[in-house]
């Protein structure tokens, strides 16, 4: 069950981003140029595409509708950032990012600790990775920030799963 | 007469020659001197081969860490020693790479499922990263390297991987012991450094303080 709503949701956030247009006009973040920012996702059947997706959203609607999402095998368009996930036995983070902001970033997500969290857990670590990603933003240690550097803080204390006012004032004032 | 003014000639191009080179070596320095190769890659002209680039990832962990009892509550020992290897490393899932290094004990602090002068293999995050390019690290934990010092927390990685171990909360269960004192990666964020009680009971303090509460832990 969980599957199907998984791959509805995402289809409708591809046909969603697909159906609205990309804006034209470049943004300026520390001096670099970013047009929009497309994010392919390796393994889309296996685990969190639902939340992927909705995170997506969330970050599509902060940014501007910047963000497009697509599965690896269906995007033969330049990728900005590559998602994945798989179970890295014992290790204590549950994601990370790295490679060179606005040209190729991959963000790394952690099975052997996500697996165990609810949805709105999940969702609330790959909404702050992808602030780090396609926010092109920092870690900000404000409780009631979803960018607050350990899951623990953002979720657990605060309850935050999706994007909260201040980290949105921050992306307009930054963009 | 014509030959002098050859002879001085020539002595003014090579001058001029040899200040050129100089300044074009001056030059590659202070940029970091990258040569363009004709099938498109660069190499870096005052670097070693065997050693690429090094990058730094950044993790968000799950737990913070804000004494030493709530990190021995998940640990199975607590040891310090020296690394004597570094550089076993591998590929996982999405290509992610992941470093062994091995930590010969010199002192057990509590537990019993490692014993004095066992060398123990510790699974860390990064290595050198194919998708990448470069050796990749984490912010808060840099590959530990041979000849280093560090008092750890650890736990067995799990059933996937017998016979290995992991560091408690990642960066939060290691102390780099340099010249007697312990000392932590501690974020770069104030507000996290203030929510970061460890470091801030432990960074430079003396190991032999920090053995002490280790060992007084109820």
């Amino acid at each position: 069950m969980s599957k199907i709503r998984a791959s509805i949701v995402a289809v409708l956030v591809l046909v969603g981003l697909a159906l609205s247009s990309i804006s034209v006009s470049a943004h300026y973040l520390n001096y670099s140029t970013w047009d929009h920012s497309t994010v392919i996702y390796k393994d889309i059947l296996n685990s969190y595409s639902y939340e992927l997706g909705l995170s997506a959203v969330a970050w599509d609607n902060a940014v501007g509708l910047l963000v497009s999402v697509a599965e690896e095998s269906e995007c033969s368009c330049d990728w900005d950032i590559q998602v994945g996930d798989a179970y890295y036995e014992g290790q204590s983070w549950w994601g990370k990012w790295s490679g060179t902001l606005w040209e190729e970033l991959f963000v790394d997500l952690n099975e052997y600790n996500m697996s165990g969290g609810s949805t709105e857990k999940r969702r609330a670590v790959i909404t702050h990775e992808f602030g780090h990603a396609v926010g092109g933003l920092g870690h900000h240690d404000e409780s009631g920030r979803i960018m607050q550097s350990w899951v623990g803080d953002f979720y657990d204390t605060d309850g935050l799963y999706t994007l909260d006012s201040g980290t949105i004032s921050e992306i307009d004032y930054l963009w | 007469m014509r030959s002098r003014i050859t002879a001085s000639g020539s002595a003014r191009v090579r001058l001029i020659a040899a200040l050129l080179g100089a300044l074009i070596i001056a030059g590659m320095l202070w940029t970091g001197s990258s040569l363009r190769l004709f099938d498109g890659n660069t190499v870096n002209l005052f670097q070693s081969p065997a050693e690429p680039e090094r990058i730094i990832a950044h993790a968000t962990y799950g737990k913070r860490y804000t004494s030493l009892s709530q990190l021995l509550e998940e640990s199975t020992s607590v040891v310090s020693g020296r690394i004597v290897q570094d550089s076993n490393s591998h590929l996982e899932g999405d290509g992610v790479a992941f470093t062994e290094a091995v930590l010969k004990v010199d002192h057990v602090l509590l537990g019993t499922d490692i014993v004095q002068a066992q060398e123990i293999v510790i699974s860390q995050t990064g290595g050198f990263e194919p998708r990448i390019g470069k050796i990749v690290e984490l912010e808060l934990e840099p590959l530990m390297r041979v000849g280093e010092e560090y008092l750890l927390f650890v736990r067995p990685q799990g059933p996937r991987n017998p016979g290995k171990w992991v560091v408690t909360g990642g960066y939060a269960g290691r102390f780099k012991i340099q010249n007697g004192n312990a000392y932590r990666p501690t974020p770069d964020d104030p507000l996290a450094q203030a929510r970061e009680t460890l470091s801030r009971d432990w960074n430079g303090n003396s190991v032999q303080a920090l053995e002490s509460a280790i060992r007084n832990i109820p």
